[in-house]
């Protein structure tokens, strides 16, 4: 009786946070599905139009474009940003002098703020005038990298910028990782004849199970989440090559008014990531599980 | 299993905050939104039971809010920033003026949000017909009619801001759109006249190429600067044989896809495909692209009146400038340029400052007060004012040679928001070389009956 007491003391606690997550994040976000099914420009009254935005979204072309675009960023944010934050820990992890140098210079990106990162890069990739430019006009090419005026190249060359802002926090934690596996196993490799890369690949990276998937997983959030690198470089460009599900979304609301048909694929976005992370996020336990 | 199942609905949690809270945030706003406009429009009607004004007749501190779109100025001190504030504050000590200044994209979203939110700025600049709709319409405005300076401004540029014969905001102005181009590297390509049609444009552009400079840049990254080379070209292409294409459209005689827009399309997209406009254009922002004319990396440049202070600096080659409208008419048929205009002053109609704000326009456009002098040279743009003129030689200069032409506002003025949008994200696909000017018709025709279905 007494525990029953003590329960509902502590359950009554719960209340005003629960209030206030279902008051301003819940109802907020099922009202938003609704909004999906109606032709709200943001300002005034709406009508209930039914599927008409999926219709829309599916006729135009935008639904598959900013999927297909999200997944390529996302791929490209989770490889290339694991490998590159991967190689640089393991050169960080060695017993070099200058190391707490380098660790300091390589997690610089990451203090900056996006949109610094942002106005650096333009310039970096600017035709005529940027970094790559001048590069390759001193070593003598006559044939310049347009990157981000590409509709080839644009969505890769805003995600590469992604990862080089990204990777100094996922070095420092597959640092963290590699720090954490014991001396010893390290030890017993070596007696066991295992040279540096054998060590690398059979210990060290199985041991890393664990910090792979939380790097992953940070990844492939980030690369659904992306939205600022597309809306500073390339504003969706050209065309649509560089238009992600985040970007799409922004674009209908703001730029075109169309909240409704806004909220229709911040649905389809939001089942779309959901599955998609489920799947990964269980695939990448059971890898650890083997590992 | 029920770790695992744990994990899972923590993901679809945190997937849910950023998936759906642009939606959330929407909701929050809507719901405030939803029954707004009979609110509005009953306070503006019963205008004499309102709430007493705070500063009515004393000298109770009230400070307004307002908001404008960044404009480039040369002056150290910037009217809507520092003058206005200022000659206000002195002119009336208890009223204190908040302005907010922000580039045009976020401008846009950032003023409707704050309406949606029921907290709409106290005044504000905003675009002139269709843009301005859905403000008056959800009855976020207040109606102008009675404010006593209107009738000094040109009637037709007033005009532009009335709905159903009401007027809802105070012209700050016209503008153009123009090309500007370099004198000293038309004289050196041996070009001695201005164009008077597409053929001659050509040729001209032609010549520059020949002689080694790059006729045309532009800052294609940010895609809505295709509109300016895009609207010189459409004045003459559409409306020179059908001024009243914009109001065919409404009642569907006609479409994007009527052969004068997809030649509009097409001859812009001839400029890329000569190779007269800058290489790597769709990796330029519009400030790169306005450098590289100022640094005499290429002859003309497609803006507008209203980039003057940032166009008529010196870069790094010293050159004399220009400005023309681009004739895409055919030899011996009409020319049709573009003048729009610029932007309105717009209030708040759900305000409690009502007195004040009237006390601040009225100072501000009664001609003779420190505050008007200070607009009126200070202003971007092109007075609309009865007795004002422009005192820039390059304005001057360019109304005159046109004054006799007819002349057509920007051809956005008249779509719904988003059809422009879709013209410049397919345009820029034909730059690539992946669409045609078909498919930028045919990409408006399909915005535009959706957004007017």
């Amino acid at each position: 009786m007494a525990d029953r007491r003590k329960r509902y003391i502590l359950l009554a606690f719960l209340v005003p946070a629960l209030s206030f997550y279902l008051i301003f994040w819940i109802s907020p976000v099922l009202m938003s599905f609704f909004y999906g099914l109606t032709n709200w420009s943001g300002l005034g009254d709406y009508d209930f139009i039914g599927l008409k935005n999926f219709k829309y979204l599916i006729k135009e072309g935008t639904m598959f474009n900013s999927l297909k675009n999200t997944v390529t960023y996302a791929l490209f944010v989770v490889l290339w940003g694991n490998l590159q934050a991967l190689s640089l820990a393991l050169i960080l992890n060695m017993k070099l002098r200058t190391k707490g140098f380098f660790r300091t210079v390589f997690y610089i990106p990451a203090l900056f703020s996006t949109i610094v990162v942002a106005f650096i890069w333009s310039y970096v990739y600017a035709p005529h005038y940027g970094m790559i430019y001048e590069i390759t006009s001193t070593i003598g090419f006559t044939k310049h990298l347009n990157l981000i005026g590409n509709s080839a190249t644009a969505l890769l060359a805003t995600a590469f910028v992604e990862t080089w802002k990204t990777s100094g926090t996922m070095t420092i934690i597959y640092l963290a990782g590699l720090q954490n596996i014991p001396e010893e196993i390290l030890e017993s490799a070596k007696i066991d004849g295992c040279g540096a890369w054998r060590t690398t690949w059979n210990v060290k990276i199985p041991m890393l199970a664990n910090t792979i998937t939380v790097n992953v997983m940070l990844g492939l959030i980030g690369g659904f989440k992306s939205f600022d690198y597309v809306f500073a470089l390339t504003g969706g460009g050209p065309g649509k090559s560089s238009s992600t599900l985040m970007y799409s979304i922004y674009k209908m609301a703001f730029a075109e008014s169309q909240f409704g048909k806004a909220e229709a694929l911040a649905a389809v976005a939001f089942l779309f990531i959901l599955v998609v992370s489920v799947i990964v996020l269980l695939f990448m336990k059971r890898k650890e599980m083997e590992a | 299993m029920k770790k695992r199942l744990l994990s899972i609905l923590l993901i679809a949690l945190m997937l849910f905050s950023f998936t759906a809270c642009n939606g959330g945030k929407e909701t929050g706003k809507t719901e405030d939104s939803a029954g707004k406009p009979s609110d509005s429009a009953k306070t503006e009607d019963t205008g004499a039971d309102k709430e007493k004004p705070a500063d009515t007749g004393s000298d109770e501190e009230v400070t307004l809010s307002l908001m404008v779109t960044t404009r480039p100025t040369t002056e150290s001190k910037d009217f809507y920033l520092d003058w206005l504030p200022e000659l206000v504050k002195e002119k009336y000590p208890n009223i204190n003026i908040e302005v907010e200044q922000l580039p045009t994209d976020q401008y846009k979203q950032t003023v409707r949000l704050k309406f949606a939110s029921g907290e709409g700025p106290d005044f504000f600049t905003w675009w002139a017909g269709l843009q301005a709709k859905d403000l008056v319409e959800a009855g976020y405005v207040r109606d102008l009619s009675e404010f006593p300076q209107l009738g000094k401004f040109k009637k037709e540029i007033a005009d532009s801001y009335a709905f159903d014969g009401k007027n809802y905001a105070i012209p700050l102005g016209t503008s153009f759109l123009t090309t500007w181009y370099n004198k000293d590297a038309f004289a050196k390509a041996g070009i001695t006249q201005l164009p008077q049609n597409w053929q001659e444009f050509l040729d001209c552009c032609e010549k520059l190429k020949q002689s080694g400079i790059t006729p045309i840049t532009a800052g294609d990254k940010q895609s809505f600067v295709i509109q300016f080379g895009m609207y010189q070209i459409g004045a003459s292409e559409i409306y020179a044989e059908n001024p009243n294409f914009d109001s065919q459209l409404f009642t569907g005689e006609t479409k994007f896809t009527d052969p004068s827009w997809v030649s509009t399309v097409q001859k812009f997209a001839d400029l890329y495909q000569k190779g007269y406009v800058i290489e790597d254009s769709l990796g330029l922002s519009q400030e790169q692209s306005r450098q590289a004319f100022l640094d005499g990396k290429a002859a003309m440049i497609f803006d507008g009146s209203f980039g003057y202070d940032a166009l008529a600096k010196q870069g790094a080659v010293e050159f004399e400038k220009g400005i023309f409208c681009v004739p895409s008419n055919d030899q011996g048929k009409k020319f049709v340029y573009n003048l729009t205009p610029s932007n309105g002053i717009f209030v708040n109609s759900d305000d409690k400052k009502q007195d004040a704000i009237d006390k601040v326009l009225e100072y501000w456009f009664t001609e003779g007060t420190p505050l008007f002098e200070k607009w009126t040279t200070t202003t971007s743009d092109i007075s609309c004012y009865d007795g004002v003129e422009d005192s820039r030689e390059l304005i001057k200069e360019y109304l005159d040679r046109y004054k006799n032409d007819q002349s057509i506002y920007n051809l956005n003025n008249a779509w719904p928001e988003g059809v422009s949008d879709m013209m410049c994200t397919i345009f820029q696909d034909v730059i690539s070389g992946n669409s045609s000017a078909e498919d930028v018709c045919k990409g408006m025709d399909s915005k535009f009956e959706e957004l007017t279905r």
